[in-house]
């Protein structure tokens, strides 16, 4: 099937077309989930080439587990999401957190006001990066979840396997402790002036 | 979606902002996820090509039509027919009792059958007469 007919198929259906053998299948899946799952595997570990190695393993595993795939049990992108987050835990794990040194973020230095706009912008990304990564794996992946992917607290739950209940205190807690780490920033990166 | 957890008044006034909690309070996260938002990391182009590689390496290799499994047909042996004919076992089994039944008593009546017939003149041995087409058509002519 050209890829362009299977664009509006689920991922479910593609997900069975790709057991099947079909090769367009295959592309659409890559093209369509990679993306989510290294900027997922980014956010949590803040490392490029370890979310690219991430990445290539999570859905080397959604690729082995295809032909086995029980449609509208679980969306693949939520397994794809908890496999990610599996990874990336035992990755940090295994190295141990590193600390993080907010006041290296760079600080917008350009005086023209677009490029003062993008450098603040990229501030805000590096600082609410650095910021994620001083926080414990539960509160940083929460907050990922919810706030940067957009998901729902019961997805969420379900991606954690925690409760609902559960997801909300984390997520709670974890923006306390973001809003904590960014307010040191505040005069730096604008967010007084256009927040 | 996200909160926008701005600083809230207090009837003592705007709060004391030298208490790192109090601090935090007044940070609008919403800034910093909308940034993030807008900027998503990217993969490269080879991990992207890494990844359809793997895809393609295991994926199992597509079935031709003839190697599928044709649908099955459910097929009935000429006793299922005939059971669904008669109305099933239950049917068959009162219908074979009532033949044995039959037979039976065709071999070896009961006394109380040969009373009967022998009340009705037909000993077992007597043979009916009955008379030839010939004559019954005669005698229905002549009655009208």
């Amino acid at each position: 099937m050209p890829l362009d007919r299977m664009d509006h198929l689920s991922d479910d259906a593609l997900l069975a077309a790709y057991a099947a053998g079909d090769q367009a299948a295959a592309r659409t899946l890559t093209l369509r989930l990679t993306p989510r799952v290294f900027a997922h595997a980014m956010r949590l570990l803040g490392d490029r080439a370890e979310a690219e190695d991430v990445t290539q393993d999570a859905l080397m595993r959604l690729w082995k587990v295809a032909p086995n795939w029980q449609a509208g049990t679980a969306k693949p992108s939520t397994w794809l999401f908890t496999v990610t987050a599996n990874l990336c835990t035992d990755r940090l794990r295994r190295k141990g957190r590193q600390g993080v040194d907010i006041d290296a973020i760079p600080e917008p230095e350009d005086d023209a006001p677009r490029a003062e706009h993008v450098l603040q912008e990229q501030a805000r990304i590096a600082a609410l990066e650095s910021a994620l990564q001083s926080l414990p794996d539960g509160q940083r992946q929460a907050v990922v979840l919810r706030h940067i992917e957009g998901l729902g607290n019961p997805e969420i739950a379900e991606i954690m396997d925690i409760s609902v209940r559960a997801v909300e205190s984390l997520t709670a807690r974890g923006k306390r402790a973001l809003a904590a780490a960014l307010a040191e920033k505040r005069e730096a990166l604008g967010y007084d002036h256009d927040g | 979606m996200t909160d926008k957890r701005k600083h809230k008044p207090t009837p003592d006034g705007p709060g004391d902002l030298s208490n790192p909690s109090a601090q935090a309070l007044d940070v609008d996260l919403d800034i910093f996820f909308d940034a993030a938002r807008s900027a998503q990391p990217e993969p490269s182009p080879e991990l992207m090509a890494r990844v359809l590689d793997d895809a393609l390496a295991m994926q199992p290799p597509a079935q031709p039509l003839a190697a599928r499994p044709a649908p099955s047909v459910p097929t009935r042996s000429w006793l299922g027919t005939l059971l669904d004919t008669l109305g099933g076992w239950p049917a068959a089994a009162s219908l074979a009792t009532a033949t044995l039944a039959g037979v039976w008593i065709g071999i070896s009546p009961p006394d109380a059958v040969s009373a009967v017939t022998a009340q009705l003149g037909l000993a077992a041995e007597a043979a009916i007469a009955l008379p030839d087409g010939e004559e019954l058509i005669t005698t229905y002519l002549d009655e009208g």
